[in-house]
């Protein structure tokens, strides 16, 4: 953001800043000063805990953050929790009905989740559910404390299937191939051979064992959703850490920038380590010493 | 009976003219929801710079001064003002303000709030009072204002909500925390802050001018503008103040959509500067520096045709001719008559006498906006037919600001605006003090011109001003130094139940004022 051109004291002040004004904006926000400077600022502020202020609105990057994250949070792993129950049905269903209607039907859904772009979902979403049949609102959040709790899950349905629409689409698609292996496998001819009804070798010998490369690419894909709520946060208004990276953006607002990516990292990491612990419960194979 | 008749319909026609005057039709009480386009930054005034924290600073805070719905500058907190020497300004101020917190507001507030914008330990981003020698209470409600030079803009300037009065006290006991927990005299008290979700303000039933309708006013962000539309036609808010190009025709009908030419002067941007454009870097001269290349490019571009392609129904209405608007006490409607006009053919033959009928290679710099994207692209096509290959960038905001401010462009899609005095827009944008990032971004440079902008910024009387700045524009009229093409319609989509709410040319609204006090069903 230091190389790129664009200078956070001239977007504040926008056109038609006297010098005088630029000139002492710049220094009071430290900005006359060498990037080095700045950015060992910012790092012997991190080991402090102290994610500095933003430079338009003087308020701190963390307590900003965090009154943040819960919102990024909850609209993740809802569209998490959405895709997750989207996409196993559809992804089981088109791998033991492999070349039916169902499957083609299934699977075209997918392409088209994935193809479509989150910020038309979501205008698309908006329209129909809340415009066009009043069923939700179009925008704004809602807290369980301030709001009650019908009010919050009335406000996070469309912005979570929004979200988690691609996800599913693509969660979907690797179940169904993942499925098809595994099925394949020895070992679920081995049960069919024993009796076992068809339901329970998928259930139990099919999906299960399926379920290892699919938590894989749910942790890879977290930080995507992450990325995605950037979007979904700016088109349903929600008060969210993905808002606050856009206004970061915009506005050149470099702790507000760096206060997201450290906050979003975090988080991606927190997750794929919960992600490489959950193999534990998954594959009895596994194991950490 | 026909007595009875007559006494019936006067009595009748007096109530319907009382009732009308005296808002007797209208409902106290009720939430209006507003929503704007981005969450305010702070809601100190003095810290302030944006347009959402002014909306909101607006109906928390009162400044001596303000423009009404006419553009006319009306007393606000005081009751009357001097001008007995060019530097020298009294002020006498209402004695029945009383700030929230139930403290009446005095000159020793005025003078605190003015020293604190100009003393710059407070650091205040944009130091609006540059031109103010000093300031000091002549007693407990006349203020004096001492100025550097005679400055006759200086009472649009105190309109800046930006200059709103604080109460001391409050700074000293909240600090910084002030910006997020503000306390003034306006008609609304702040109530709570969540960003990027709602700001809440309530009733302030001691308001000097009247006590307002609305229980209660919420500011909701909703950046994206198709959803502000959705929203308001389903009632999810009351009020939004943007409507896309494109859904005005249906937003009039649908949303009781009020529109009117703004403050924002939207134009093409010609680059004069003698060195810095991409042509000069590639061929050695500015082919803008001539003025057959600017009139023919004028004549080329057909901006009616434009303005009601991009805006459908309203096109006519918010075309502009210069860089003043029309409703301005300086406007000149000569340059009306000056305008080139439409001639494709002229055109061309000015190209060729100047020497450059094969064209050249340009580069338009854009808004990202529909309006002004829309624009570039027909810009782009009608420089085709005067053999000039142009290209569109259009970086994100700060980027195409620091380009803007360097002259970094050949051609730019570009808006401004200011306060509706005619040296926010004539000396800002045409004066060659202010090259680049003070606003003349066309790099614009003419003795004349800037002789009259500095005439006309220190001139006693309006008259005097008026003929100065009438005498500019004909000059920049003729010398074309941008392609004007419209001025911001400001929009306001309201639903039914809202009345008394009028759309401002500054693109905020008023909710209580002398002239109306806005109440919901």
């Amino acid at each position: 953001m230091h190389v790129t051109p664009g200078d956070p004291a001239l977007i504040m002040l926008g056109a038609g800043a006297r010098a005088e004004d630029l000139q002492a904006l710049r220094h009071n926000l430290g900005l006359d000063q060498p990037i080095y400077v700045q950015y060992g600022r910012f790092l012997s502020n991190i080991l402090r805990g102290d994610l500095g202020e933003s430079i338009v609105s003087k308020r701190p990057v963390l307590s900003a953050l965090l009154q943040r994250l819960p919102v990024t949070l909850v609209l993740t792993i809802s569209s998490l929790i959405i895709a997750v129950l989207l996409a196993l049905p559809l992804g089981t269903l088109s791998a033991i009905r492999r070349a039916s209607i169902l499957d083609y039907g299934s699977m075209s859904f997918a392409l088209l989740g994935v193809s479509a772009p989150v910020f038309w979902v979501g205008v698309i979403f908006i329209f129909i559910f809340s415009f066009k049949l009043s069923w939700f609102p179009g925008s704004g959040y809602a807290s369980i404390s301030g709001d009650g709790f019908a009010a919050f899950i009335r406000h996070l349905i469309l912005p979570g299937f929004a979200l988690g629409l691609g996800m599913a689409a693509l969660l979907a698609r690797i179940t169904r191939s993942t499925l098809l292996d595994v099925l394949g496998e020895d070992y679920v001819r081995t049960a069919r051979a024993k009796g076992l009804r068809e339901g329970l070798v998928v259930m139990r010998h099919g999906l299960r064992n399926a379920l290892l490369p699919l938590v894989t690419v749910l942790g890879l894909q977290f930080a995507a959703l992450m990325g995605g709520a950037v979007v979904t946060e700016t088109v349903f208004a929600l008060p969210g850490v993905g808002r606050f990276a856009v206004y970061g953006m915009q506005s050149h607002d470099f702790p507000v920038v760096q206060g997201v990516v450290l906050v979003v990292a975090v988080v991606v990491v927190a997750v794929n380590v919960l992600v490489d612990i959950s193999y534990v419960a998954l594959d009895p194979r596994v194991k950490y010493n | 009976m026909r007595k009875w008749l007559k006494y019936f319909c006067t009595a009748t026609l007096l109530l319907v003219v009382l009732v009308s005057v005296s808002g007797l039709g209208a409902k106290v009480g009720g939430t209006l929801t507003i929503a704007l386009a981005k969450d305010p930054v702070t809601l100190d005034p003095t810290m302030a710079l944006d347009q959402y924290s002014m909306e909101i600073i607006d109906q928390v805070f009162d400044r001596l001064v303000r423009f009404d719905l006419d553009g006319d500058l009306v007393p606000s907190l005081v009751v009357s003002w001097e001008n007995p020497e060019p530097t020298r300004w009294v002020f006498w101020l209402r004695e029945d303000v009383t700030f929230h917190n139930g403290r009446t507001l005095t000159a020793e507030d005025v003078v605190w709030t003015m020293h604190r914008m100009m003393d710059p330990e407070t650091k205040a981003p944009r130091q609006r009072l540059y031109m103010v020698k000093e300031v000091r209470a002549v007693d407990e409600f006349t203020v004096e204002f001492v100025l550097n030079e005679s400055f006759a803009p200086f009472l649009a300037i105190l309109a800046n909500p930006g200059l709103s009065i604080i109460p001391k006290e409050e700074i000293e006991r909240l600090g910084d925390d002030f910006a997020r927990n503000p306390v003034g005299s306006g008609p609304f008290r702040f109530v709570s802050w969540i960003q990027d979700k709602e700001v809440v303000l309530d009733r302030f039933a001691d308001y000097w001018v009247a006590e307002p309708n609305l229980d209660k006013v919420i500011f909701r962000p909703i950046p994206e503008t198709s959803v502000a539309e959705m929203s308001v036609l389903t009632g999810d808010v009351d009020v939004i103040e943007d409507v896309l190009p494109d859904d005005v025709e249906y937003m009039k009908t649908a949303g009781n959509l009020q529109v009117m030419p703004g403050g924002g002067y939207y134009y093409v941007c010609i680059n004069m500067h003698p060195e810095r454009t991409s042509l000069y870097e590639k061929t050695g001269k500015n082919p803008f520096l001539d003025l057959r290349v600017r009139q023919a490019l004028n004549l080329a571009f057909d901006t009616d045709e434009v303005l009601n392609a991009v805006y459908p129904g309203i096109g006519d209405s918010i075309r502009a001719y210069g860089t003043l608007p029309p409703a301005s006490w300086a406007y000149n409607e000569v340059i009306e008559a000056l305008a080139p006009g439409y001639d494709l053919e002229r055109a061309k033959q000015l190209m060729a006498e100047a020497g450059y009928a094969d064209g050249f290679e340009c580069e338009i710099l854009a808004m990202s906006d529909a309006a002004r994207q829309a624009i570039a692209i027909i810009l782009q096509a009608t420089l085709k037919k005067l053999n000039i290959e142009a290209t569109i960038d259009s970086p994100e905001f700060g980027t195409l600001l620091q380009r803007a401010n360097d002259g970094d462009f050949d051609l730019g899609v570009f808006g401004w605006s200011g306060s509706p005095d005619p040296h926010d827009y004539l000396y800002w944008l045409l004066h060659s003090d202010n090259w680049g990032s003070g606003g003349n971004n066309a790099f614009y440079k003419n003795a004349p011109v800037d002789k009259l902008l500095d005439y006309g910024a220190t001139a006693s009387t309006l008259d005097e001003r008026k003929s100065y700045y009438e005498a500019a524009q004909v000059i920049v009229a003729v010398e074309l130094p941008h392609i004007a093409l419209y001025w911001k319609p400001e929009f306001l989509a309201k639903t039914s139940r809202v009345h008394d709410l009028q759309a401002h040319f500054q693109g905020w609204f008023t909710l209580v004022s002398p002239e109306v006090n806005v109440w919901v069903e």
